[in-house]
Formats: structure tokens, sequence, C-alpha cells
């Protein structure tokens, strides 16, 4: 097992700032991640967190540190560390089940496998996955016919296709309402519960954080850090009520907090207030 | 419904089943009878068929009968303007004479220089679209041929290739080559990054998503592409047929210049215009066949 473990290593990333200059996204961030374990990502809009989970897919290079799955560095994509990411990426002259077993198509893939049963296991688990998603009855459906909601369970059900090591999520439930996004909580939840697997899911949505992950990472922007690690109390059985727990609530504002404080908003509370004052003076000289 | 369609009166006129007449029986309910009409005009909003269809038949239609009135009218001398009786006449002539071989021969020229210039054009293009080593060395180079006419390239031709069928197919091939190179790039690089990146994530190498991804996801544009350029590769077919050609369309038409028998030009004019249509509408289905979900 431990030869899964997922090391992030002082990790530090910088873009090039417009200016001729450099701007340090990432700075020396380490995390190790378990097998099996759910850890949430958080943290202001801008401080990293897409940033580091492309380092940890190998979509990005770091100028520091080192990333490791296993005894593997990694430094190139590959089919052990699948991804969702928020924006759409199902190919849209696929349909459903093409899209889930587009890695069949892949050598990488394919070059694992050696017998026939493995490769009808594998197309067992493509129809597996899509019932799993709810979608038998999608199958032959272009991803223009589909939802929003429907076209990400179709990116996670061929993230999940060929048992990647770790699955990264990038705010897959970002562009949902909220009420698909509640059913994908529970959805997702299930699905790790039958097939235990290792996520790293970034959000900005504090209670998705807390409700899905097992530790929360808090980052801090200006350069992005990780402010702190929080552990989940309750077990990996959950259920919509413990959204309304007063337990999960405290967490929930601590967390909320942190964010806050990390971020310097309270600059713009004070905007938000002021706006508000503003607002009120407005609709008063209208009555008037 | 139907109740209130027939006590709206004047909107029970054209049948109280008709889509038509349902919408105008809830437009008159709310709005005044002036914005009837609108529904036509919307910005990118589609209309129904049968209006669709009449509008294109109008369009050929409106034409023929303004060119039937002014060459009846004599306001202009029927030897430059002929009746659409004469050209259909002329073409009659022409059908029993020369016409089949002469069309066969324009197609040939045509469909053989337009298909070495897909053949190496899509392909390059490709390349040029994935690659920017492949963009930076023959990118300029394209853009900057491509500005010259290939009208002019036709005594090179003849010197080269001599005044067969060689020289006619290549200034097609000239015609149409550059052009199809930068198109095709064009949407090859349009090709989203996130779809590379979703199929590196699932173990793909950079062949694989070159073939699965580049080359799948630009399909459907580069279909469109080919089928302006076969309209392109059309218009060049004349401009071949100058170099010593016996027969073909371009050549009868420039031969019946010579004679001053303008029905014969139009008739060839007219015969060009219906088999590039014909072309047309068989890139349409292709791209209709080959991707379903675009329809
Ligand atoms: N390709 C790039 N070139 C230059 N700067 C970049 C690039 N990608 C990201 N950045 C910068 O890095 C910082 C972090 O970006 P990142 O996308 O990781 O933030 P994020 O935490 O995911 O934000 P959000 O919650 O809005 O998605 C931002 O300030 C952004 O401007
Ligand atoms: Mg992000």
């Amino acid at each position: 097992m431990s030869d899964q473990i997922l090391h992030i290593e002082s990790v530090e990333k910088r873009y090039p700032d417009g200016r001729g200059g450099q701007q340090t996204v990432l700075d020396n961030v380490s995390l190790r991640v378990e097998p099996g374990e759910f850890v949430t990502v958080i943290g202001a809009s801008g401080c990293g967190k897409s940033t580091l989970l492309r380092l940890v897919a190998g979509l990005e290079h770091a100028q520091g540190g080192v990333i490791r799955l296993g005894d593997r560095v990694v430094d190139q994509p590959g089919a052990d560390r699948g991804m969702v990411f928020q924006h759409y990426t199902l190919f849209p002259w696929l349909t459903v089940k093409q899209n889930v077993m587009f890695s069949l198509e892949l050598g990488a893939n394919m070059r694992a496998i050696e017998t026939e049963s493995e490769l009808s296991g594998l197309v067992d688990r493509a129809y597996a996955l899509i019932e799993m998603m709810g979608l038998e009855d999608r199958r032959d459906h272009y991803p223009n016919q589909l939802s929003g909601g429907m076209q990400q369970r179709v990116a996670i059900a061929r993230a999940l296709l060929s048992r990647p090591r770790v699955l990264l999520m990038d705010e897959p439930f970002g562009a949902l309402d909220a009420q698909t996004r509640e059913v994908m909580h529970d959805l997702i939840l299930q699905l790790f519960a039958v097939e235990p697997t290792t996520v790293m899911f970034v959000t900005h949505d504090v209670e998705e954080a807390a409700y899905l992950g097992d530790r929360v990472v808090v980052l801090a922007p200006h350069p992005g850090r990780i402010d702190g690690i929080h552990h989940m109390a309750w077990g990996r059985e959950r259920e919509p009520a413990l959204k309304l727990d007063p337990e999960f609530t405290k967490v929930k504002g601590q967390l909320t907090e942190r964010i806050r404080e990390t971020s310097g908003m309270e600059a713009d509370h004070k905007l938000i207030e002021r706006m508000t004052a503003l607002g009120r003076r407005m609709q008063g000289n209208a009555a008037r | 419904m139907k109740s209130q369609a027939i006590a709206q009166g004047p909107a029970a006129h054209a049948g109280p089943d008709t889509p038509r007449a349902r919408d105008r029986a809830v437009k008159s309910a709310t709005a005044r009878p002036a914005v009837r009409r609108r529904p036509l005009l919307r910005l990118q909003q589609s209309i129904p068929r049968k209006v669709y269809v009449t509008l294109s038949i109008l369009g050929f239609v409106l034409p023929l009968v303004a060119w039937e009135l002014l060459s009846r009218s004599g306001l202009i001398d029927t030897m430059f303007l002929p009746t659409p009786g004469d050209v259909i006449e002329q073409g009659w002539t022409w059908a029993h004479s020369s016409l089949a071989q002469d069309t066969w021969a324009s197609i040939v020229r045509v469909v053989s220089g337009f298909v070495l210039a897909a053949c190496l054009g899509v392909p390059l293009g490709v390349f040029i679209g994935s690659f920017k080593a492949v963009e930076g060395f023959f990118q300029p180079i394209n853009d900057f041929v491509r500005y010259m006419p290939a009208a002019a390239f036709i005594p090179l031709m003849i010197l080269w290739v001599g005044i067969g069928e060689g020289s006619k197919i290549a200034i097609i091939f000239i015609g149409v080559f550059f052009q199809i190179i930068v198109m095709v790039a064009d949407v090859v690089r349009q090709v989203p990054g996130s779809w590379l990146e979703a199929s590196y994530t699932l173990g793909a190498t950079r062949g694989e998503a070159l073939r699965l991804v580049i080359w799948r996801g630009s399909l459907p544009p580069l279909i469109n592409i080919l089928r302006v350029n076969m309209g392109w590769a059309w218009t060049y077919l004349v401009v071949a047929e100058m170099v010593a050609a016996n027969k073909g369309l371009g050549y009868a038409i420039l031969q019946a210049q010579r004679f001053m028998n303008t029905s014969t030009i139009f008739a060839g004019i007219l015969i060009i215009g219906v088999i590039g249509l014909l072309f047309d509408l068989f890139f349409r289905q292709l791209h209709r066949r080959l991707f379903p979900w675009l329809h």
C-alpha cells in the first residue's frame, strides 16, 4: 500500500506576471495523501488550488520541490492520475458510452491488458460505472444532449474506468445548481464507498469540502501556501442530515473564518457594508 | 384552444389546426397584429421549413424573371443578353453534341486538382495547427505564396508540365492548395486545449492526442473547408482551361466568346453552377451523415 502514497514535497510554482517579472503562485507546499483518503482543498479564488492539482496531474511543471506517487516522480500526465475538470471536457463526437470507454482506445491502458477476459472486464466496468452514475438510458446520447450534471457524471466515469491511483477533481460541481450539487455529493460518497479511491478534490464551497473530505486543506493566497489541515471528525458514512448538525456547522464556520482571515477578505466585507448603506440611501431618495 | 381561435375571428381563416394559426391565435390575444411578421427576422432563430424552402425557390425564380423581363425589354441587345429561352435552346443543342464530354473532362480536372490539394493540404494544415515548429517553418512562406494569383502561374506551368492535363490540374491545385492549408491550420488551432489535457490525463500519448482528439475534433469544420474549396476549384476551371484545351466547360465558354455566342456562355456558366451546387449538396449530406451530433 505504501507505494501508493501521494507525496507533495516543498513544491514551488511561479508564473510570469506579465510585467517581465515572476509571480509566486505556490510557495513551499507540502502534503501527504494516504491511499484511499479523500482530501479536499479550499481557499480564496486565485490562491493556486487549480495550479496545485494541475501539478499533481503533470499538466504543469514546478520550479521547485517534487511530487511523488509511490516511488515514481510525477513529471508528465498519465493514466494513474485521473482528472475531472471544472468545465465540460467530454468529447462531443463520442456518445456517453464511447466517452467512458475512451481510455480503451489508448495504448498505455491497453498494453496493461493481457487477456481477453480482462478487456471484457473493463467493458463491463464501463457499463457498471454508467449505471452507477444513473445514465444507463443515456448511453447512446451525445454530450450536447445532456445536462451539465449528467456531463460531469460521465466525466467522472470516464476518469475512473482504468482505475487511476489518484483521482483529481477541480471544482467538478462548480457550474451546477445547488440542488444538483447536493445530489452529486451523495453520489460521490456512495461511489467511493463501493470503490475506495484516493481523491484530491478542489472546491471553493466550504460545505462541500467539509461534507466530502476526510481532511480539509485550507490554502492561503499570495503566495499560495498551506494555512492549515483540518481533520473531519465524522466517519465515512455521511448523509444530508449531517449538513444541519451543529458540530458540522461549527466546523464550517471555522473553515470559512480561516479563508476570510487568510485572504484579507475583511476589506471586501467592509466594501459590501458600505455598498449596502449606499443602497439604502438611494432607496430613501427614491421614496421621497 | 380551438374555441379561442374561433372567437378570435380572423385568426381562424388559416385553419384552426395549423401551427401558424395557433401561434396567431395566441399572439393576437396578447399583442398587436403588427408584431406577427417579426418571428421571421429574429436573430439566429430558425423559421418554419416551409417558409425557408419558399424563400430558397424565390431566390432562384426572381432573378430568372428579372432576366426574362430585361432581355425582352429591348433595353439590351440580345447579342449581349440572350433570353432564358435562347439559353435553354442552346444548352439543348449542346447536350446533343459535346456537352457530356465537356462536362466529364471538366469534372475530372476539378476533382483531380482538388483531391490532390486536399490530400497534401489537409495533413500539412493539421501539422501546422498542431506544432508551433511546423507553423514557424511553413506559415510565413505559405502566407506569401497564397497571395500570388493562380492564373499567373499558367505560363510557368506550361513550361514545367507542358500543355497536357497536368498543367490544367496544376492550376486548380495551386488555386486551392494554399487556402486549404491556412483554413485547416486555423480550425485545428481552435481545438480546445482542455480536450487535449483531458486525453492526457486518461493516458493518451502525443500521437494518440493528435489522432483521437485534434483530428476527430477538427473533422466537422474540416469538411466545411473542403466544401468551400471545392467551390473555388470550379472557379479556377475556366482559368485552367485557357491552357490549350480542346474540350471542357471552361473551354467551351472561351470558345463561345470568340464567336460572340453569348447563349453558350450563359449555358456554360449555368451548368457549372448546377454542378457546383450538386457537389455542395454532397458535402452537406456527408456532414450530416458523419456528424449526427451537430444536426
Ligand atoms: N498559465 C498561467 N500564467 C500566468 N499566471 C497564471 C497561470 N495560471 C494561473 N496563473 C495565476 O496563478 C494564480 C493561481 O491560479 P489558480 O487557477 O491556481 O487559482 P485557483 O485557486 O484555482 O482559483 P479559482 O478558485 O478562481 O479557480 C492566479 O493568480 C493566476 O493568475
Ligand atoms: Mg481553479
